[in-house]
């Protein structure tokens, strides 16, 4: 026998429609001689009108502001100087993923790597001497398989055979981290030459894939959030400069990382993407 | 709505931006209304609101129709509003226990009259509007956002678990808790008739 506290949570998953038929029923039954939780179903019933009732008009000037914003956001990216990027790539080896890569990475089954499966991907690595050591040196590095990183261990259990990332050759790492394969080579639209990296049309760096499972650290609020999705968000890096400060930060932290192509950085599954653009 | 947001979003998708307009337009009075109930007052509401639209647009790509575009922004837009609250320090780690009052499991019959809530009129509803909106504004934040995501959001117990890293049997706890709250607080000011349930012990 079920008291009416059981009976007004049943009646609150009811109104959310979570509430399996026959506890409906039983609901129901106990509201006709229950007056108590009848009224209490009336007072719920008036707070979701009333919470609708209570919603108000947005500024008018909110509409005009956000297309205003991807405006600004837009030229802000497409005019952005790249001599700290140009700078930033002589000691940082890296590689590009788009925007559509990257669910792709994330989603990705070990070993089923398949450049033709990614037609659209560009990918590149460049070989510019990364300094592995730089990464707090201390902290364990990650686990990382040749195949390129697995990461699907720390995200939610959605994996795509066909959506392969593929790594470019020359990538050196000093870590536990296996090179990639040179056969896996770049796939098609991929570019191995020294200009910037434009993902839709954005000029960018670095891209950083978070595990969204996680509020990101303090750290990462000076960075542009370029993408929220359903299992991942990508922060994106504009600048040289803050990539350093990034890497310090996150020495600083002892949080791990690895900048072989991406990486679980801390226990609690973040997933941290580095690419950049010379 | 969602067909025509599903056509608006392909079409935005291919970089068409009166097409994200008009899903700006379509969806803007959701947003800023959870941005208001979550962050709490207008000015950040709209930074808020701006920033996640923006998202949106930038994150189109992404957005492969697993869930409706609504579902979709609207979640977004309480993962901005998190970003927001982290970054001004507003969050805080103080859970302030719903109910104070202890009745030490005792039983409570309450003879109920039968004074049932009656219609109410226009004015009676935008004043129950108000209260609603000055008592969701001083409930605590853990459970102010679960219920705004619920009722503004329209997400289900999933949803709102997988953007607050919360199990869905903590996030019908919270909605169950919150709902008791408003109803509690709502029948003291006079809203509601006050009519207990007849063993209600409530909890901790």
């Amino acid at each position: 026998m079920i008291g009416c506290t059981e009976y007004l949570e049943m009646m609150n998953a009811f109104m959310d429609g979570e509430l399996d038929e026959e506890s409906r029923a039983e609901l129901s039954e106990h509201l006709r001689y229950c007056p108590g939780c009848f009224n209490a179903s009336l007072a719920y019933k008036s707070i979701n009108e009333a919470i609708a009732d209570g919603e108000t008009e947005p500024p008018d000037a909110l509409l005009p502001s956000v297309m205003n914003r991807i405006s600004a956001h837009k030229k802000r990216l497409a005019v952005r100087p790249l001599k700290t990027i140009g700078a930033l790539a002589a000691v940082i080896v890296f590689v590009i993923v788009t925007a559509i890569a990257a669910p792709q990475l994330l989603n990705r089954k070990k070993g089923t790597a398949d450049s033709s499966a990614a037609p659209d991907m560009l990918f590149s690595a460049m070989d510019s001497g990364i300094k592995q050591a730089e990464s707090a040196p201390e902290a364990p590095q990650v686990e990382m398989d040749g195949g390129g990183s697995s990461v699907e261990g720390a995200l939610s259990g959605e994996q795509d055979d066909s959506s392969a990332l593929t790594a470019g050759e020359n990538i050196e790492t000093g870590s536990e981290g296996s090179p990639r394969d040179p056969g896996q080579a770049a796939a098609p639209g991929s570019k191995n030459d020294s200009s910037p990296v434009e993902i839709n049309g954005y000029t960018c760096s670095a891209i950083i894939v978070l595990d969204p499972e996680v509020s990101p650290p303090d750290v990462f609020d000076q960075y542009t959030y370029y993408s929220w999705q359903e299992s991942h968000s990508l922060y994106l890096i504009i600048s040289g400069d803050l990539y350093d400060e990034l890497i310090d930060s996150l020495d600083n932290l002892k949080i791990d990382y690895n900048l072989e192509l991406y990486s679980e950085i801390t226990s609690d599954g973040w997933i941290l993407l580095i690419t950049s653009a010379q | 709505m969602r067909g025509l947001s599903a056509e608006l979003v392909k079409r935005a998708q291919h970089g068409d931006e009166s097409a994200f307009e008009e899903l700006v337009r379509l969806h803007q009075k959701k947003v800023y209304n959870l941005a208001l109930r979550i962050v709490g007052n207008p000015q950040d509401a709209m930074d808020v609101s701006q920033e996640a639209f923006l998202r949106a647009f930038l994150g189109l790509s992404g957005f492969r129709g697993e869930s409706s575009f609504g579902t979709w922004l609207y979640r977004l837009t309480v993962h901005t509003c998190g970003d927001f609250l982290r970054k001004e320090k507003k969050h805080s780690n103080n859970v302030v226990p719903l109910y104070t009052e202890d009745d030490d499991g005792k039983e409570m019959t309450v003879d109920v009259p039968d004074m049932r809530y009656s219609p109410e009129t226009a004015y009676e509803r935008e004043e129950l509007a108000a209260a609603l909106n000055e008592a969701l504004a001083g409930m605590p934040e853990e459970y102010r956002t679960v219920i705004v995501m619920r009722e503004t959001g329209g997400l289900s117990y999933d949803e709102i678990g997988s953007e607050l890293n919360l199990k869905p049997g903590t996030v019908k706890s919270r909605i169950f808790r919150a709902r008791e709250y408003l109803r509690k607080v709502l029948t003291e000011s006079g809203n509601f008739f006050p009519g207990e349930p007849s063993n209600l012990s409530v909890r901790r």
